[in-house]
């Protein structure tokens, strides 16, 4: 059919009535609200989040179609000025791509059973991933549909339920002026209860503890959405989670061109912001502490990535404060987790820091090995009590806490992991951990080809077990970081 | 008096959009011109179109993943 001759039709109509022919924009899932645009900006819109079903949107649309007001029970559809929300963060111009993930998170949140219950949603990764821009980025695009967006720090138990209590006040909950906590939060839990559209952001809930009082306190029967964001990668199985992982190559490398450029600076091509992105992983808080940095001292990304090769670990402590939205710097982000953990899962992470950064076999931590050459070694293991299984549940232990990923034969570790692991050793043990890495890959070779216990693989047999292309990969890396390690040695002597 | 709404969407949001509007006639008693549901096949279509929207009191202007399509854009 020409579409063309279908809106000449509708315009003549629209022109023809003044006024009293109503235009409803309806997006449906999945439209970008920049399509509005295009159409009346200053009239209300109808949006259908997740799907189809949303019930919220089709009373709206009805309204809209009625010409009445969508009332109690129906939010404005354009929402903001009737939200009630405590968000700590406005609407980041900055944000980029995550598109699937935002739609993900939102099939997650709307996905209702017969009855009305809360439903929870863990948004989880590893630290500084972009967890908690992304759950910003989603209740400020979905704010319209939700009578309350509220925010809780959840770092610990003790602050989820001073920060859920403190709810009563942003509600307008005359309890606000009691000063019992516990009164409060029963009015805030009372007033959930009560009402069925609302968002509850639980952020930073990166403890076992602080996840259970969430789980604890928002009974299931309350309705309402809940978006718990959390390092830990383990959750109910009835509970609905969303892995957040780093940003893709163009997403990110969009990112650090958008962002110099809203603060008028040139830090250079499409090429210079790849290289760099690479050399940062993707990951987000890496790429804003970077750009920041860029910013502030004028330099372009090439200059970055220089120093970065140089002066690592500087930049990986660097925190612009009031320059980002996130509170540390990319090493601080991490030491809270590390420092949690268990000392063979830290031995482990100290031994994975050498290799290539994906797909490690597992099969290099193997404990017989960790045990055989544990007697000549500095950093000894086996008081760790080392067995398959205690290696298996520090494997584990790693990936709960979303420092690795892990796969039925390998694991994965982020490059910028692994070089805040090897910043924080000494020379001394760099070359102790190094070391380890080194007899466990040959092990792994030795069994291969057959080999004694006495016989060191040569390095040009190495590159000759094509079939074990991977292997060869994570040994080029270790050369690789050994000749580094001489090179820095070298050069703290003659400096 | 039973309100009448002109859906006005693109190829690819056409189930969505089939599916609303089943919805707002069984759920809603709300009449909906759909050009699946209103249009002979092989008939002439804008005369059609024209005395659809001279009844309707609204228009929904569907929007779906891909933007609006070119027609819609233009209105």
């Amino acid at each position: 059919m020409a579409k063309e001759e279908m809106s000449v039709a509708i315009n003549r109509r629209v022109c023809d009535s003044e006024q009293r022919f109503r235009v409803i924009p309806v997006l449906l899932p999945g439209a970008k609200r920049e399509s509005l645009s295009a159409l009346l900006v200053n009239t209300t819109w109808v949006e259908f989040r997740g799907s189809i079903d949303d019930s919220d949107a089709f009373h709206r649309l009805v309204c809209g179609i009625r010409g009445v007001a969508p009332g109690p029970g129906g939010p404005d559809a354009q929402g903001s000025p009737r939200t009630t929300h405590n968000l700590p963060f406005a609407l980041n111009p900055a944000f980029t791509g995550r598109e699937a993930d935002l739609e993900s998170l939102g099939e997650r949140l709307e996905k209702r059973g017969e009855v009305a219950l809360t439903q929870t949603v863990a948004l989880h990764g590893l630290g500084g991933v972009g967890k908690t821009q992304l759950a910003v980025e989603y209740a400020w695009k979905h704010l319209g549909g939700y009578e309350a967006v509220l925010w809780v720090i959840t770092d610990s138990p003790e602050t989820f339920e001073a920060n859920l209590a403190g709810l009563a006040q942003a509600l307008g909950l005359r309890e606000a002026s009691v000063k019992e906590q516990s009164v409060q939060m029963d009015a805030v839990l009372d007033w959930l209860k009560g009402h069925e559209r609302w968002l509850l952001i639980a952020d930073n809930a990166d403890t076992d503890e602080a996840a259970r009082a969430v789980r604890d306190r928002l009974a299931p029967n309350l309705g309402g959405h809940v978006l718990v964001t959390s390092r830990l990668g383990r959750w109910p199985v009835n509970m609905p989670h969303l892995p957040l992982n780093v940003l893709s190559q163009e997403d990110a490398v969009r990112y650090l061109l958008d962002r110099v450029a809203k603060e008028g600076h040139n830090a250079g091509d499409e090429t210079a912001a790849r290289s760099l992105s690479h050399e940062l992983g993707h990951l987000p808080l890496a790429l804003e502490q970077a750009a920041a940095f860029i910013i502030e001292l004028r330099w372009s990304f090439d200059k970055y990535f220089e120093r970065f090769r140089d002066a690592r670990p500087e930049l990986l402590s660097e925190h612009r404060e009031g320059a980002t939205r996130y509170p540390a710097s990319v090493a601080k982000t991490w030491s809270i987790t590390l420092d949690r953990l268990s000392s063979l899962a830290r031995a482990i992470l100290r031994i994975a820091a050498w290799f290539a950064p994906d797909a490690i076999p597992r099969s290099i931590f193997d404990a017989d090995q960790l045990t055989a050459l544990d007697r000549n070694k500095k950093v000894t293991i086996s008081d760790l009590a080392v067995s398959d299984l205690a290696i298996e549940k520090a494997l584990g232990e790693l990936a709960r806490f979303s420092l690795i990923r892990l796969t039925d034969q390998t694991l994965s570790m982020h490059r910028l992991l692994q070089a805040v692991e090897q910043d924080a050793l000494t020379a001394e043990e760099c070359l102790c951990w190094v070391g380890w890495a080194l007899d466990l890959h040959a092990a792994v070779l030795r069994s291969l080809l057959g080999l004694k216990q006495e016989e060191t693989p040569h390095a040009m047999v190495v590159y000759h077990v094509h079939q074990r292309e991977q292997l060869i990969a994570h040994f080029k890396q270790l050369i690789d970081r050994i000749v580094q390690l001489k090179i820095r040695a070298a050069a703290a002597q003659s400096a | 008096m039973s309100a009448y709404v002109f859906l006005s969407h693109s190829t690819a949001d056409k189930p969505a959009v089939e599916e609303l509007a089943r919805r707002l006639r069984e759920k809603e008693g709300i009449e909906a011109w759909l050009d699946k549901w209103n249009l002979i096949p092989g008939a002439s279509w804008q005369p059609a179109i024209e005395d659809a929207l001279q009844e309707c009191e609204s228009c929904a202007v569907f929007i779906g993943s891909e933007g609006l399509g070119p027609w819609q854009r233009k209105r």
